[in-house]
C-alpha cells in the first residue's frame, strides 16, 4: 500500500505499525470466534443432555410414520425419516427448477409488455408489477391456492382428453408403464443429441473456414427428433399408459400434478416474474439504439439483429440480477410448507423436526441443502455470465 | 468459568425481559409479578383472543386461574403465542413458566423431553368430518379417501397409523394451519377433515352450509390435554396441579363464583371449608395464601362455569360435556380428595 | 375570395413563409391519442380490447364482492351470514339442472367417460336441489338467532313479512324430498324477494375487520396505552421525514427527533422507563437553547441518569428510584407477548431496517478489508445467510438459540426473531452496500488516504457518503423486501398481520371470513410497500438528474 513505502513519523510504537495492528485485529478476531463457538457448543451440550435430547443424525433411520402425498420418489409411512427428507429435496428442486423456467418466460414477456407503446398494456404491466412485488408471497401463495381450489371437484374434474383430468386437485394424466426395450429410447436421445452438437461444431468451424452456411440447427433438431422415435418403433412401442380411474373418492393410478404444486409454482412464478420484468427492461432499455440501426445498416433481417445484436448485449446486463432472482425463487419455495407441498421445510425441517425434537439436526440439515443449492446455482449461472461475457481483446 | 458468568451477564443484560429460572419457579413469579404462560397462537374455544383483544379459552383460563392462585389477579399473566414447533422449546429454555397449549400427554413427551404433565383439563380425541352427501357412515369406508390434515401435532402419525391398521390408503393434505386444512376441506379438495373432535364443531358452524357436514363416530385417539411444567420443581408442579383439581373439584362439591363467598363463611361440608381456606392452612403449604382456592373460583369459576363459558352448547364450539364430565355424571373426571 | 384563401397550395405566401397549419383531424386531442397509443395497428388494438376484457372479468366482481355487495353494518357475524344464505337458495336453484336429474348414468351402452360424466352430473343436481332446502333453513335458524338478540336490519323485516320463509319451509323440505319439482318452482319463487335481498347482501363482511381492527393494530396491547403508540408512529413519522426529504422545513430539529428515536420510540412502546420523557426534556432544552451547546450535553446526562436507574434502582422502591425513574407516570411495561398485529410488523421492520445498515455496512467493509482473516469471515457470513431462506434463520432463532445459552438465561421470543430477522437482512444490506463502494472510483479512497486520514475517517467522511447515496434506491428495495418478509414471523409464532387474520379464521364466531382477512392483510403490506416503492423510484429520478447536470 501507498502508506506503506512512505516512512511516516507516526509508525514510531508497535500499534502504530499496519501489518502489527491487522495481525492483532485478526488473531482477536479469531480468539473472540473461537471462544463464542466453544461457549455456545459447551451451552448446547448441556442444555441438549439436561434436556434429555440425543445429539445426532441416528433419528434420520428410524421410521417416519408420518404420510405425504404425491412424492416424486416411492414413499409411504413406513418408510424412515432420511427417505421423508429426500422426498423433501426432490420436492424443492422441482419445484425450483420449473418455477425458474416459467417465470423467465412470464418474466421476458412481461418485461416487453412493459415497453409497450400501448399505453393500456403498459400501464395494466405497471400495475402488476407494483401490486405483485408488494404484497407478500406467502398472502399470493394463500390467494392462488384459493383460486385453484375454486376448480370443480374431482367428481366433476374437466375432461382434457387421453386420459388427462383437471380438477381442484391439480392435473390427473396416464403413467406410463415401461416395457424391457424401453432402455434404448432415451439411449437414443442422448446418442441423437450428441451427434447435433457434433454436428453444430461442424457446420461452425466450416463457417469460419469457408463462409458456407449448413443448417445445422435444424438438422440437429430434426436428428434428436426422429432418431428415439424412430428407435421406438423400432423396438417395438415398448411403453403402455396406466390411465387414471376414478374411485369412490379419488383418481386411482396415473400421474398427477397437485394443486399445491401448481399453486406454489404459478405463485413463485408470477412474484419472481415481476422482478424479472424490471430487470428485462433495463436489460433492453440498456442497448443503444445505435446497435440496432447499425445492424439494420449492415443489411442483418430484422430477427437476426434481435437474435445477434440485440439478444446478446441485452443478457449481459440481464444475466447477473436473473441469478438473485433464481436464488431467490428457489429459496422461497420453502413457503409450499404453507400450503402442504412435500419440500425441505415440509418434511425434514417440518413435521420430521415436530415428531422427532431434533431440531438442531433438522435445521442444520434444511440449511447446509439450501446453501449447497443456492451455491451451485450461483456456480453455474457464473459460468453461463463468463460464457456470455464480452471477450474483450 | 469467569468469562462464561461474564458473558452469561452480558447476554442477560442484552434481554429485555431476561426470565432466569433459579431454584424455584413459585419464587420467580412472585417476585416477577406476573405468571408467564405459553398458549396456543389461536385455537377457538381453547386459546384465542376475543374481539376486544383479550386471550380467552380454557387453556387460558387454567393460566389465569394459576394467576389468581398466586397473585389473587387474573390479568398478571403474560401470554407467549406458541406454535407446535416450538412450544417445549420455550418451556424448557424458560421463557415461560407453564405451558397449556392443548398439548398431548404422551409418554416420550413426559419422560423423554423432560416435562411434568399435571392433570388432564380436556380429554379429547381425533375424529373426522366428511360432507353428508358422500354417504359415508364410518370411518372404515374412507379407503382411498383424501384427508386434509393441519401439520405439528400428532394428529398425522394418529392417522397414518389409523388406515395402516385397517388395511386402507389415503391422500393426505397436509398444510400448515387449521384455516387453511378447513378452506381445502370445504372446497371439496379433501373428502375428510381430521383434527381434535373438539375442533371439528367449530370448524363446522363456519362452513357456508353448516348442514351439509356431518362428524363420523369414530373417535380413532386418545387426546388427554392438560397443562405442564418443566420437571424438576415440584412445589410449582403441586401449584399448578391443585389449581386445576380445585376448579374440579369445586363443581363436584358445588361451589360456584356465584356462591363461594356464601359458602366460604358457611361451609356446606369439611372439604368445602378445607377448600376455600376456611379450615385448615392447604394454601400455605403450597406456598400460597389460604384462601387461593376460594380466590380461583371467585374471579374465574369452577371446571364447570369455565367450560361453558369457552367451549359448552351455548358458544360457537358447542361442545357436550361427554368424557369431560365428573365422574358421578358419566364422565371421566376425578380428582383426589382435598385432604 | 382570393384574399380569405390562405389555405395550402396559395401562391400569396412567399416561400418559408407558409402559415403553421393544425394537425390533420384525428392526430390530435383525445381521439388521437387513443389512437396512437390504444389502436397502434391491429395487433395494438387487439392488446387493447383483449386487456379490457380482461380487466373487466377480473375488476367487475372485485367491486361488487367488496363495496357494492359488501356488509358493513352490524356487530356479528349473523348480518352477513344471513345475505349468504339468502343469496345461495337461488345460487343454488339457479344451479341447479332438471335434465341432469334426469339422466340416468347406469343406462346400457355408455361409454365409461360419458358414464362417469352423467352421473356426476346427476349427483351435483341432487346437491344443489337439496342445498336449496338446506339454505333456507340456515337462513331461518340464522334469522331466529338474530330476532333473539334483536339485531334484524329494518329492511329484512320488511321482506320476511312479505315472504315469511318460516313457514315456507316444511313445505320446500317435503317439496325437495318427494323431488315435486313444481312445487319447488312455486316457493322459489314465492322467496324471489328475499333471495334479491340476499344477493345485495353477499359480497365481503367488513364486519370481521371493523370488529377487530384494534387486534390487526395493536395485537393485545393494552388498549388504554394505546396512546404511546399513537405518539411512538408520529414520532416515527417525524424521524423519518427529515431522513427522506432534505429540503424540508424544520429538518435540523426533526434530526433530533431521529437521533434519538431508537431511544424514544423503544421506550415508548415498550415502557416502563423514563428515557423517552428524558430524551424529550433535551430536545426541548436544546430546541430552546439559542446556541445549541448544551443540548446534547444535557442529554447525555439524562440518558446517563437513566442507565443508573436501569441498572441500579429500578427494582426498588425508594424515594429515589420513584424521582429518576418518574415512576409517578405510571408508564406501565408492556411484554412483547402482548404485542401484534402492525405494530409487531412495525417493530420488526423498523428495528431490521436500522440494525441492519450499521451492520450491513460493517459486513461490507470486512469483505473488502485487507486482512484476510476478516474478510473470510464476513465473506463466508454473507454468503452463507444468503443462501438460506429466511424460515430457516427464524427456526433457528426459535428453536435453536435458546440452545446456545447458558442454563437459566433466556432471550425474549420476539426478541428473538428480530435478531434472525436483523442479521438476515444485514447481509443483503452488506451486498447493496458493497455494491456502493465498488462504484467509488479509486481515486477516492487514494485521495482519502492521501489527507493523511485513518481508514475510518476516510470510510466516514469520503467513501460512504458517496456509496450509500448512490445506493439509496436500492437500500429502499431491501427495506421494501425486510417489511414483506415479516410475514413469516407467523410461522415462529409471532403474532404479526397475517397471524392476525388467520387467528380471527379459526376463531369461532368467525370461522369462514378468510377472504376478508387476508384481503385487509395484502392491503396493508401494499399500502407500506408501495409507499416505499414510490419514494425509491422517486428518489432514483433525482439522483439521476444529478447524475446528469
Amino acid at each position: 500500500m501507498a502508506t506503506e513505502t512512505l516512512a511516516t513519523p507516526r509508525r514510531s510504537s508497535l500499534w502504530t505499525d499496519q501489518k502489527f495492528r491487522s495481525i492483532f485485529f485478526q488473531a482477536l478476531t479469531i480468539g473472540i470466534l473461537g471462544f463464542a463457538i466453544a461457549f455456545i457448543a459447551h451451552n448446547t451440550a448441556t442444555n441438549l443432555e439436561n434436556r434429555g435430547i440425543a445429539s445426532g443424525f441416528g433419528f434420520l433411520s428410524n421410521t417416519a410414520g408420518y404420510e405425504l402425498e404425491n412424492t416424486l420418489i416411492p414413499y409411504n409411512s413406513t418408510d424412515t425419516h432420511f427417505r421423508a427428507f429426500l422426498v423433501g429435496l426432490t420436492g424443492t428442486l422441482f419445484v425450483a427448477f420449473f418455477g425458474c423456467i416459467v417465470a423467465t418466460v412470464f418474466g421476458f414477456i412481461l418485461g416487453v409488455l412493459r415497453l409497450s407503446h400501448n399505453f393500456l398494456i403498459n400501464r395494466v404491466a405497471y400495475v402488476y408489477v407494483e401490486i405483485v412485488r408488494n404484497v407478500p408471497l406467502l398472502l399470493q401463495i394463500f390467494v392462488w391456492w384459493a383460486i385453484l381450489l375454486a376448480l370443480p371437484v374431482v367428481r366433476e374434474s374437466f375432461y382434457l382428453g387421453s386420459g388427462m383430468y383437471f380438477y381442484n386437485g391439480g392435473l390427473k394424466a396416464p403413467s406410463p408403464i415401461f416395457g424391457d426395450l424401453f432402455w434404448m429410447t432415451p439411449v437414443a436421445l442422448f446418442v441423437a443429441i450428441g451427434a447435433a452438437i457434433g454436428i453444430g461444431r461442424w457446420a461452425k468451424k466450416r463457417q469460419d473456414a469457408t463462409g458456407e452456411t449448413f443448417p445445422a440447427f435444424w438438422t440437429g433438431l430434426g436428428l434428436i427428433f426422429a432418431l428415439p422415435v424412430m428407435t421406438f418403433f423400432a423396438t417395438g412401442a415398448p411403453l403402455e399408459w396406466e390411465v387414471p380411474t376414478l374411485g369412490r373418492f379419488r383418481f386411482s393410478g396415473g400421474l398427477a400434478i397437485t394443486d399445491m404444486f401448481l399453486a406454489l409454482l404459478i405463485a413463485l412464478a408470477a412474484y419472481t416474474a415481476a422482478f424479472i420484468a424490471e430487470i428485462v427492461r433495463a436489460g433492453i432499455l440498456a442497448v443503444n439504439k445505435g446497435q440496432t440501426e447499425a445492424a439494420y445498416a449492415l443489411g442483418l433481417k430484422p430477427n437476426w439483429t434481435l437474435r445477434l445484436v440485440v439478444i446478446p448485449q441485452a443478457l449481459r446486463v440481464i444475466v447477473p440480477p436473473l441469478t438473485s432472482q433464481y436464488l431467490n425463487l428457489t429459496k422461497n419455495s420453502s413457503l409450499g410448507a404453507f400450503i402442504g407441498y412435500p419440500e425441505l421445510v415440509a418434511t425434514i425441517g417440518g413435521i420430521t423436526l415436530n415428531q422427532t425434537g431434533q431440531a438442531v439436526e433438522c435445521i442444520l440439515i434444511t440449511m447446509a441443502v439450501y446453501l449447497t443449492i443456492s451455491l451451485s446455482i450461483s456456480a453455474f449461472m457464473n459460468w453461463y455470465n463468463r460464457s456470455i461475457a464480452l471477450v474483450e481483446r | 468459568m469467569r468469562l462464561t458468568t461474564l458473558l452469561a451477564t452480558a447476554a442477560a443484560v442484552a434481554t429485555v425481559s431476561a426470565g432466569v429460572a433459579a431454584a424455584g419457579t413459585l419464587d420467580d413469579v412472585k417476585a416477577r409479578g406476573s405468571l408467564s404462560c405459553g398458549v396456543t397462537t389461536g385455537l377457538a374455544g381453547f386459546a384465542a383472543p376475543n374481539d376486544q383483544g383479550r386471550w380467552e379459552g380454557l387453556d387460558v383460563d387454567m393460566c389465569r386461574a394459576v394467576a389468581v392462585a398466586i397473585f389473587n389477579d387474573p390479568d398478571a399473566v403474560t401470554f407467549t403465542p406458541t406454535t407446535g414447533k416450538d412450544r417445549f422449546t420455550v418451556l424448557q429454555s424458560g421463557e415461560i413458566d407453564m405451558l397449556a397449549r392443548n398439548t398431548t400427554w404422551t409418554f416420550s413427551r413426559d419422560v423423554n423431553l423432560g416435562f411434568e404433565f399435571l392433570g388432564v383439563n380436556y380429554y379429547d380425541g381425533q375424529g373426522f368430518m366428511v360432507r353428508k352427501d358422500l354417504g359415508v357412515n364410518s370411518a372404515k369406508e374412507l379407503d382411498g379417501a383424501a384427508v386434509c390434515i393441519q401439520t405439528g401435532t400428532t394428529t398425522e402419525l394418529n392417522l397414518a397409523d389409523f388406515f395402516r391398521a385397517n388395511n386402507m390408503s389415503f391422500e393426505p393434505v397436509v398444510v400448515e394451519t387449521g384455516d387453511q386444512a378447513r378452506q381445502a376441506y370445504e372446497a371439496g379438495r379433501c373428502d375428510v377433515y381430521t383434527t381434535d373432535a373438539s375442533g371439528l364443531a367449530a370448524q363446522r358452524a363456519g362452513m357456508s352450509d353448516p348442514s351439509a357436514h356431518k362428524i363420523l363416530p369414530e373417535i380413532i385417539s386418545k387426546e388427554p390435554l392438560g397443562p405442564l411444567v418443566r420437571h424438576g420443581d415440584h412445589q410449582w408442579g403441586d401449584v399448578v396441579r391443585w389449581t386445576l383439581n380445585a376448579m374440579i373439584t369445586a363443581e363436584e362439591l358445588g361451589v360456584t363464583s356465584a356462591n363461594v363467598e356464601e359458602q366460604s363463611a358457611n361451609p356446606s361440608s369439611p372439604e368445602v371449608a378445607r377448600l376455600l381456606g376456611s379450615e385448615g392452612d392447604l394454601g400455605e403449604q403450597l406456598g400460597l395464601s389460604t384462601d387461593w382456592a376460594k380466590n380461583v373460583i371467585a374471579r374465574i369459576g369452577n371446571y364447570s362455569e369455565s367450560f361453558e363459558r369457552n367451549i359448552g352448547v351455548n358458544t360457537p364450539i358447542g361442545l357436550e360435556r361427554g368424557l369431560n364430565a365428573l365422574w358421578r355424571d358419566g364422565g371421566i373426571l376425578y380428582t383426589p380428595p382435598f385432604r | 375570395m382570393a384574399t380569405e384563401d390562405t389555405r395550402e397550395g396559395n401562391p400569396a405566401h412567399p416561400a418559408g413563409q407558409h402559415p403553421d397549419l393544425p394537425p390533420p383531424a384525428g392526430t390530435t386531442g383525445f381521439i388521437g391519442w387513443l389512437r396512437e397509443n390504444l389502436f397502434a395497428g391491429p395487433l395494438n388494438t387487439i392488446g387493447t380490447i383483449v386487456t379490457v376484457a380482461v380487466l373487466y372479468m377480473l375488476l367487475v366482481p372485485l367491486i361488487q364482492w367488496s363495496i357494492t355487495d359488501a356488509v358493513i353494518s352490524g356487530s356479528d357475524r349473523h348480518g352477513c351470514d344471513i345475505g349468504r344464505f339468502a343469496a345461495n337458495i337461488g345460487n343454488a336453484y339457479d344451479d341447479f339442472s332438471r335434465e341432469n336429474l334426469a339422466l340416468d348414468p347406469n343406462q346400457e351402452g355408455l361409454d365409461p367417460e360419458t358414464a362417469r360424466l352423467w352421473a356426476a352430473r346427476q349427483k351435483r343436481a341432487e346437491v344443489d336441489l337439496t342445498t336449496v332446502g338446506s339454505m333456507l333453513g340456515n337462513f331461518d335458524n340464522t334469522y331466529q338467532i338474530m330476532v333473539r338478540e334483536g339485531t334484524v336490519p329494518t329492511d329484512l323485516l320488511a321482506v320476511v313479512d312479505q315472504v315469511r320463509p318460516l313457514e315456507l319451509q316444511p313445505a320446500l323440505l317435503q317439496a325437495i324430498e318427494a323431488r315435486d319439482l313444481p312445487a319447488v318452482d312455486s316457493i322459489v319463487n314465492e322467496l324471489e324477494p328475499l333471495i334479491a335481498w340476499g344477493q345485495n347482501r353477499d359480497g365481503a363482511c367488513w364486519v370481521v375487520i371493523k370488529e377487530r381492527v384494534l387486534i390487526f393494530m395493536l395485537g393485545f396491547y393494552p388498549r388504554h396505552e394505546a396512546w404511546r403508540l399513537i405518539v411512538a408512529a408520529v414520532l416515527l413519522v417525524g424521524a423519518v421525514a427529515p431522513l427522506l426529504f432534505d429540503k424540508m422545513p424544520f429538518r435540523k430539529p426533526l434530526l433530533f427527533v431521529t437521533a434519538t428515536f431508537p431511544l424514544t420510540g423503544f421506550w415508548f412502546v415498550v415502557g416502563d422507563f423514563p428515557t423517552m420523557i428524558y430524551c424529550w426534556i433535551a430536545f426541548a432544552i436544546y430546541w430552546l437553547d439559542p446556541n445549541r451547546i448544551r443540548g446534547p450535553t444535557i442529554a447525555a446526562a439524562l440518558v446517563l441518569l437513566n442507565l443508573i436507574y436501569y441498572f441500579g434502582l429500578s427494582d426498588s422502591d425508594g424515594l429515589l428510584s420513584t424521582i429518576i425513574g418518574l415512576k409517578f407516570l405510571d408508564f406501565r411495561y408492556v411484554p412483547t407477548g402482548e404485542w401484534g398485529g402492525l405494530l409487531a410488523t412495525m417493530v420488526n421492520g423498523v428495528v431490521g431496517i436500522t440494525a441492519s445498515l450499521p451492520i450491513g455496512i460493517v459486513l461490507a467493509l470486512g469483505r473488502r478489508s485487507n486482512m484476510p482473516i476478516i474478510r473470510a469471515l464476513c465473506t463466508a457470513f454473507i454468503e452463507t445467510v444468503r443462501g438460506v431462506p429466511l424460515i430457516t434463520v427464524l427456526f433457528m432463532a426459535a428453536l435453536m438459540l435458546p440452545l446456545f445459552l447458558p442454563e437459566g438465561v433466556s432471550f425474549d421470543k420476539f426478541l428473538r426473531a428480530l435478531i434472525g430477522v436483523a442479521l438476515f437482512s444485514s447481509a443483503y444490506m452488506a451486498e447493496v452496500v458493497r455494491g456502493g463502494l465498488q462504484a467509488i472510483p479509486k481515486g477516492q479512497y487514494e485521495a482519502a488516504e492521501a489527507m493523511g486520514l485513518t481508514y475510518w475517517r476516510s470510510m466516514r467522511l469520503i467513501v460512504l457518503p458517496q456509496a450509500l447515496k448512490i445506493q439509496i434506491p436500492a437500500i429502499v428495495n431491501s427495506f421494501i423486501g425486510l417489511y414483506k418478509d415479516t410475514t413469516l414471523l407467523s410461522i415462529i409464532g409471532i403474532l404479526d398481520v397475517l397471524l392476525v387474520a388467520t387467528q380471527t379464521n379459526t376463531r369461532g364466531d368467525w370461522v369462514g371470513f378468510s377472504s376478508e382477512t387476508y384481503f385487509f392483510a395484502g392491503f396493508i403490506f401494499v399500502i407500506f410497500c408501495f409507499g416505499m416503492s414510490r419514494y425509491s423510484i422517486f428518489l432514483e429520478r433525482k439522483l439521476h438528474t444529478g447524475h446528469r447536470s
